[in-house]
């Protein structure tokens, strides 16, 4: 495991509101993904996170509240993962990497942990700000659910392929895709993760 | 205007103590325990309510990821400048504060990590003052080790009107179950 990275700090910087986000590989829209056609966004209405929300082709989005994204943990259970899962993370500034080279944050705590044979994953969020995307990749008969720290629950459809969740301005959006990948090359490319 | 040092329990109106200032900062300090494992990793708040005591709603909890509330009255400062040492600063306008605002709760707790959280009882040193503008401090509450024993989220102060008056008082309440009892006893957990 590597050492905590410096530029992953306890504070984020001072301002009146949140910070603006320029990357250009943050971009929730289509210019990095380009889903299928039969998944076009079905609504742009703001889903909230509740206990029986299904995050699915027809619910692709949710957002956590600000409480929800930078409390405690996300834990997201992978059930039937068999080891069957990928994860791909990439931090504020720019750094990539995958589930081999997961950074520690300001608390010496991985930014993410994979317990088991990927049957479950904690992601810290104390330090949320410093991640810009995090994205697991699951394999069919997969059953994926998030749990925030309040005890909200989200089950993920059973067609889910890739689950995305990105910060911005400190919310984090949670985004469901049933899309393939040929490869994990083809994947990586896709989704321009291009340093891992 | 020398600093008072608050016990327990004790409360100051900071309208007769502070008759012309309008801006108020709170200042939190502490020190945690270093280990060679997890960080125990403190998180300072203020939350908003009404009076029925409850948060107006969950946007009305300042913190590092949602810096302002109770219409940017409260805005958390996660640097702040003022002298003194404080990890953090929040600053309150007292003249800004909406009418429906009653009492400010200012509160730390150990960020609920699933992975080895810990508990205060590591931090020592914990402290909440109150700054005018100028930086200068006017009270002070030094938390006692008796307060964080076996608790992991401490409603360290408040901030209440009473007969058109804002009072500070200094109250050290610790929650067992941390951030989540505070959630829940101000009614922002649902």
């Amino acid at each position: 495991m590597s050492a905590p990275l410096s530029f992953i700090t306890r504070r984020p910087p001072r301002q009146s509101s949140a910070p603006a986000v320029t990357g250009a590989k943050l971009s929730l829209n289509a210019a990095v993904i380009k889903p299928p056609a039969e998944e076009k966004e079905k609504s742009t209405k703001r889903n909230r996170i509740g206990n029986g929300f299904v995050l699915d082709n027809d619910h692709r989005m949710v957002t956590l509240t600000k409480l929800q994204s930078a409390t405690g943990s996300l834990k997201i259970k992978f059930e039937n993962a068999g080891g069957l899962a990928d994860a791909l993370w990439e931090l504020h500034d720019g750094t990539q990497g995958d589930q081999k080279n997961i950074p520690l944050d300001a608390g010496k705590r991985p930014i993410f942990s994979i317990n088991g044979n990927f049957d479950e994953v904690i992601i810290g969020l104390r330090h949320v700000r410093a991640l810009r995307r995090l994205v697991f990749y699951t394999y069919p008969g997969v059953k994926v659910s998030i749990e925030t720290f309040d005890g909200q629950i989200l089950t993920c459809g059973d067609n889910l392929r890739l689950l995305s969740i990105y910060q911005l301005n400190g919310e984090l959006y949670l985004r469901y895709s049933g899309s393939q990948f040929a490869s994990r090359e083809a994947l990586t490319s896709t989704l321009a993760f291009n340093k891992v | 205007m020398p600093s008072q040092v608050l016990t327990k329990g004790a409360n100051v109106s900071l309208t007769k103590l502070m008759p012309t200032a309008s801006e108020i900062t709170i200042g939190f300090s502490w020190k945690v325990i270093e280990s060679a494992g997890f960080k125990t990793e403190v998180v300072p708040c203020a939350i908003a309510c009404g009076q029925d005591g409850k948060a107006v709603s969950p946007e009305h909890v300042a913190f590092f990821n949602q810096l302002e509330a109770a219409e940017g009255s409260v805005q958390y400062q996660s640097d702040g400048t003022l002298s003194g040492g404080d990890d953090e600063q929040i600053d309150i306008n007292l003249k800004s504060i909406p009418s429906n605002i009653t009492t400010i709760a200012f509160v730390l707790y150990v960020n609920p990590d699933l992975r080895d959280p810990g508990t205060l009882e590591s931090m020592r040193s914990g402290a909440v003052r109150v700054l005018d503008r100028a930086g200068n401090e006017v009270l002070r509450y030094d938390v006692t080790s008796s307060d964080t024993v076996g608790v992991s989220a401490l409603m360290v102060a408040e901030l209440y009107l009473r007969n058109g008056e804002w009072k500070f008082r200094a109250v050290g309440q610790g929650y067992t179950n941390g951030v989540k009892d505070v959630a829940e006893h101000y009614g922002y957990d649902k």
